[in-house]
């Protein structure tokens, strides 16, 4: 399916009487994208869900703050992350540290899947669930959605070499946890 | 040689599954629950609003309102020295009176009901 560029959608939106059709078409185009990047991050469909509503619903009321000097879907990224973010530091007031967090991810993973997965994704998904929270973000970012350092700097809040330096890590600890298979 | 892990292996393949439709289904039933979200933030900043009003005029009340605290003041300032009177100040008191003062004192005290 053909989605329309950004700049319709923002011009739709400018405007009183097409702005729910603006973001109608803002939703049909990025849920998908969305969805993935909130899973990759939190794990659980349940979360995930929850997340979902919090992103669109915080971009469909905030919209009139979007810069246009920024791109819709670093802005949309930047809403998602955050909410997940939000999920982490509160799941972390209830298990205490942020390794207990990863320890909480890990196990929802196998719990999510199905025996039937394959067992080199599965162990792949644990490496990502290993890495520290930066890199761990730097990586889905860059590894899944293609996304350039800039928008990940972008999205992440910061710098461009600090995404290069964090994505050069996170993929040199994945690959060594997967060469211990 | 050193073994090098390719990412090839794995490529963009995910572990995990989307219930049926959900991200399909993923616009009605977001539309469908925003309206009653507005509608909650709404209810709960008024919530929020009158609860500081409310906050703000109580406080007011007990800090500006000098004529209360006034009327605290006076009357604990009306009890607290009798409080520390002892027993040889009270013969001092009793020793300034003339005898006629203390002749109206033992009337009333004899016709106090609650002394007899």
């Amino acid at each position: 399916m053909q989605h329309p560029k950004d700049e319709y959608i923002l011009s739709l939106i400018g405007d009183e009487k097409t702005k729910e059709r603006g973001l109608s078409l803002l939703i049909d185009k990025y849920k998908e994208r969305i969805y993935w990047h909130i899973r990759r991050l939190v794990v659980s469909h349940e979360d995930a869900q929850d997340v979902m509503q919090e992103t669109f619903f915080n971009a469909c009321r905030y919209i009139d703050r979007f810069e246009s000097e920024s791109r819709l879907y670093t802005w949309l990224y930047r809403i998602a992350t955050n909410e997940c973010i939000r999920v982490f530091r509160k799941n972390k007031l209830i298990f205490t540290s942020y390794d207990s967090v990863k320890e909480e991810l890990i196990n929802k993973l196998y719990y999510e899947t199905s025996d039937e997965s394959d067992k080199i994704v599965l162990k792949f998904q644990e490496a990502i669930l290993h890495l520290p929270k930066k890199q761990r973000l730097v990586f889905n970012l860059r590894y899944y959605d293609e996304m350039s350092y800039e928008d990940i700097s972008k999205v992440l809040n910061i710098s461009t070499s600090s995404s290069k330096t964090n994505y050069h890590y996170a993929s040199e600890k994945v690959k060594n946890y997967m060469l211990k298979l | 040689m050193k073994k090098d892990f390719d990412f090839e292996q794995v490529g963009k393949r995910l572990p995990y599954k989307a219930p049926d439709s959900y991200v399909e289904n993923f616009k009605p039933n977001f539309l469908r629950h925003t309206p009653h979200r507005n509608n909650k933030i709404t209810i709960r900043l008024f919530v929020y609003a009158a609860a500081s009003v409310a906050l703000l005029i109580i406080s007011s009340l007990i800090v500006l309102n000098p004529g209360k605290r006034q009327n605290f003041l006076s009357s604990q300032q009306e009890t607290e020295p009798f409080a520390n009177i002892n027993s040889a100040d009270f013969n001092d008191i009793i020793k300034s009176f003339t005898d006629e003062e203390l002749t109206t004192l033992s009337v009333i005290l004899d016709s106090d009901m609650f002394e007899n």
